[in-house]
């Protein structure tokens, strides 16, 4: 069942739309990770479910109750929800304890019930230790933690995070994700996680939306959406590729200049423009001409110690990006023959 | 499911509140100050009161004496106060902390309390330097003439040197390091470097501070009133006062108050136009330590001359001040048979006068700076947070009365509350309204800063958690802003207590402030009370001042204490 519905979901500042008709929906207890790069409307989207913002079009419901709509949006605090932001917002004047206590004092609980929920949140996130520190005394993970409890322990309908590991060094932020995973698996919020990382969405999320200039590209499971690009922009956003251009000879065969390329699934309609995308890693670097190969020369190669990345250039000069063995060496300006495989060329849209 | 906070949002009732109550703060006045301007005696509209500003030469030429004033204080106050600030900012002189500390306090020093101090030093016959000047040549002039258009000038420079200072030292702190260090790198010698990129960079504040020093000598009303209309002429303010005394003439006042509020406007309009956006975009960022040139031997000359400069609008007045507080004669020899208590006694136990303006004053003071302090904190926070075109118009609501001269509220306000509905001329109410409307948009501006320094997201977490705007602001918004809301009461109380020109226009016997207390004194030519008052005025804003920042001292130390 829907419990968090975005219907044609849009915002515009004067006659700038920043966020196009989005339609989502968001069963309950699932986490969905808005993923984009910045600008692409991830973070105004949040906003306006957290009532931070009024739609200029479009509305929010949740479990079926319109909470945002032109003219009217239940202002923040009555959603019942949780949010964790970039900055952490930790607030300087209080402690770790006043910290997370806080939206359960605004609840009017009684002292005891609130001391015994922090301590068990904290306990959650492995800080009960640090409990009357304040904010300024905790380093950039622990903060991050906090941050969470303070979310989690009012225990929301819904849980924001905005770009919440974005301020962490990369070991840290590899460990973070595992634990908001890991966190939600626990509590099982109905979550929105905005993202502008790829790592991120994969570990955290259940279904992951690709935006782009403000509107929804593809959403799906992280799987699906990396094995199935519908667009070039997501398959170039999730994991890299080659998005190939050209016209199509029939519903499954591409001209691309330099040759004519096979998909594996019929898309296309014969005299018209069309495009695939492969990634680098998808490709065939081949020293020897074979059958179904296409000439390229290597134009640069760099070493990456796991993987070989290689620039080429097809024979009417698109270059093309292949990732091969670290094993194989072959020197810049030599020619090579690349073979595409069909079911690794996925029609797409662009 | 998650309980929800009770209560309902009451932020659009306050906003709306509080944007009414700016705006009558604001528009009473000046509306019933145009409508007399536009009105002759029955009330029936007429411009024959601007043409008698232009024909009549007695109304007409304070307003040449004006124009002429304020340009002569801007180039005065500029030129005096640029090298002090370049020196103090830039140059590793000797003392230049204690120096900038000097300077910012000689803000305390309410204009009309200095302009008394320099009738005491340099009045034509009783002035001490001039009788230091005559026993030491045995000449018979005067060596300076206070009473005078250039002894006015000199005692308003005085006076508005440390507003073109305080901007212009805090812009050259922010020209970033690196800026100089590129011409320096690129060749240019030291000296170069200071003409060709020091100087252009701070040009625009070094213009601010000149703009402020000029609408400020535009403006004031006590050093004009105490030193020109004994010279035998007259500015716009002590004009406008005048055409208040017996027979008053309102509609004529008015009239005259309306050039004043026309030039603050059109220069502050056009300030804003002009290096709003430009000015400060360079002057800012983190670019380290700026350079400072090293003055080597000349370091001491150079800070005998800066103690010189600080003499005049703080050592040498003190020190005449002091003088006049325990003597019998203010400008009589330096002995025991001129030594008395007699000021003392007379100011604290036989003025009957002195007690009630005490009172008057600091409660005064306390209430506009408290009622103002929260006003400005709800104002900025709105305008901060909410944004858009509400937010904007209270900004420039809070912001308005910057461009309105303390003598001309004081004559809106009169007008607007010495008749009904609502009269309240002749209470505490109306000069609290008055300081309320000249402090505000100096405390927005103050919290509007802090607010700036505070990121959004700290009160979006307290709102999603389930606090209303209301309960962010007391227990989020406010505890941050701590240091800076005590910053702004300071500012105000401060402000309140050395304002004169509104409150000459609105008190009467019964609300008397020690600011005109000393103004009617120094009619009757009591020098030595003034002196006393004026003394133990600036000791008790201090003992307040110091006490308010202990509080946020103690505020820190809580907040700081850790496991």
């Amino acid at each position: 069942m829907s419990h968090l519905v975005l219907e044609g979901l849009t915002k515009q500042y004067g006659s700038q739309t920043v966020l196009d008709r989005i339609d989502l929906s968001v069963e309950k207890g699932k986490l969905v990770c808005l993923l984009g790069p910045s600008g692409c409307g991830k973070t105004t989207t949040l906003r306006l479910v957290a009532g931070f913002m009024e739609p200029s079009a479009g509305k929010v419901s949740v479990g079926g109750r319109v909470l945002s709509q032109p003219g009217s949006a239940l202002p923040p605090e009555r959603r019942g929800m949780s949010m964790i932001f970039q900055s952490y917002a930790l607030w300087p004047h209080m402690t770790i304890f006043d910290n997370v206590a806080y939206g359960l004092t605004l609840r009017k609980l009684a002292n005891s019930e609130i001391e015994g929920r922090v301590k068990k949140m904290l306990g959650a996130v492995r800080l009960d230790h640090l409990a009357d520190r304040y904010p300024g005394e905790l380093s950039g993970g622990q903060q991050q933690r906090v941050a969470l409890a303070r979310a989690l322990v009012v225990e929301p309908e819904i849980l924001l995070l905005d770009e919440p590991l974005s301020n962490l060094d990369a070991a840290l932020r590899e460990e973070m994700r595992f634990e908001v995973r890991r966190l939600h698996d626990e509590f099982r919020y109905t979550t929105v996680y905005v993202t502008h990382d790829q790592a991120e969405a994969m570990t955290a999320a259940d279904t992951i939306v690709v935006m782009n200039q403000g509107r929804i590209e593809q959403a799906g499971a992280p799987e699906e959406i990396y094995s199935h690009p519908r667009t070039g922009f997501v398959a170039n956003f999730l994991g890299g590729a080659n998005i190939l251009q050209g016209r199509a000879v029939d519903a499954q065969r591409l001209d691309i200049g330099a040759g004519v390329l096979r998909c594996a699934e019929p898309a296309f309609v014969a005299g018209r423009g069309g495009a695939l995308s492969i990634r680098f890693h998808e490709i065939n670097v081949l020293s020897r001409e074979a059958p179904d190969t296409l000439p390229a020369r290597v134009t640069r190669q760099t070493f990456l110690g796991s993987t070989r990345d290689l620039s080429l250039a097809l024979a009417d000069g698109t270059p093309l990006r292949a990732s091969a063995p670290p094993d194989l060496a072959i020197p810049a300006d030599a020619r090579v023959w690349v073979a595409l495989p069909p079911d690794r060329c996925r029609p797409v849209t662009v | 499911m998650a309980g929800r906070a009770a209560g309902p949002d009451l932020s659009g009732p306050v906003l709306a509140a509080s944007g009414l109550f700016l705006a009558g703060l604001v528009c009473l006045p000046i509306g019933w100050l145009v409508a007399y301007a536009f009105s002759d005696r029955a009330g029936d509209p007429t411009l024959s009161n601007f043409v008698a500003l232009i024909d009549d030469p007695t109304l007409f030429e304070p307003l040449v004496t004006t124009f002429g004033i304020s340009i002569c204080v801007a180039v005065a106050a500029a030129l005096a106060a640029a090298p002090l600030a370049w020196i103090v900012a830039r140059t590793d002189m000797p003392g230049r902390r204690i120096v900038r500390m000097l300077m910012t306090a000689s803000f305390v020093t309410p204009p009309f309390l200095g302009a008394i101090a320099w009738e005491i030093l340099a009045a034509p016959n009783s002035g001490i330097l001039n009788k230091v000047w005559r026993d030491v040549t045995g000449a018979e002039d005067a060596l300076f003439d206070v009473y005078s258009f250039a002894g006015l000038v000199f005692v308003i420079s005085c006076y508005t040197a440390p507003y073109v200072f305080v901007v212009l030292s805090n812009a050259l702190d922010r020209i970033p390091a690196d800026l100089e260090d590129a011409a320096g790198i690129l060749g240019a010698g030291r000296w170069k470097v200071v003409i060709g990129v020091t100087l252009p960079l701070a040009l625009p504040a070094l213009l601010a501070g000149t703009l402020v020093a000029f609408l400020q000598a535009m403006t004031l009303f006590g050093s004009p009133a105490i030193l020109a209309i004994p010279a035998g002429f007259h500015t716009v303010t002590t004009k406008i006062y005048s055409l208040f005394q017996f027979p008053p003439r309102p509609q004529v006042a008015s009239a005259a108050a309306i050039p004043l509020l026309a030039v603050t406007i059109t220069l502050l309009w056009l300030q804003a136009k002009v290096l709003g956006r430009r000015g400060y975009a360079v002057v800012g960022g983190k670019n380290g330590e700026p350079r400072l040139v090293a003055l080597g031997a000349w370091r001491w000359p150079v800070l005998a001359l800066t103690l010189a400069t600080l003499s005049l609008p703080l050592f040498l007045p003190y020190a005449a001040l002091l003088k006049a507080a325990v003597s019998r004669v203010p400008s009589g020899p330096f002995d025991l048979a001129n030594l008395t208590s007699e000021n003392f006694t007379f100011v604290f136990f036989e003025f009957s006068q002195t007690r009630l303006a005490f009172s008057n004053t600091f409660v005064l003071a306390i209430a506009t700076a408290t009622g103002g302090t929260v006003l400005a904190l709800l104002v900025a926070s709105l305008a901060a947070r909410r944004g858009g075109f509400y937010g904007r118009v209270l900004e420039f609501l809070a912001t308005a009365p910057i461009a309105i001269p303390g003598i001309v509220l004081g004559v809106g306000l009169f007008l607007a509350y010495t008749r009904g509905p609502v009269v309240l001329y002749g209470t505490l109410w109306i000069l609290l309204l008055a300081f309320l409307t000249i402090e505000m948009p100096a405390a927005f501006q103050q919290m509007r800063a802090a607010f700036r320094g505070l990121h959004p997201e700290l009160e979006e977490a307290s709102r999603i958690l389930g606090a209303d705007r209301l309960v962010t602001l007391r227990r989020i918004t406010a505890p941050l802003l701590k240091s800076g809301v005590i910053a702004g009461w300071c500012l105000i109380f401060i402000g309140v207590v050395r304002e004169l020109s509104a409150a000459v226009m609105l008190s009467s016997s019964a609300t008397k402030v020690l600011s005109v207390v000393i103004f009617d004194l120094n009619e009757s030519g009591n020098l030595g009370a003034i002196a006393v008052i004026g003394v133990a005025m600036l000791i008790v804003t201090f003992a307040v001042v110091g006490i308010a920042n202990l509080l946020s001292g103690a505020g820190a130390g809580t907040r700081l204490r850790s496991g």
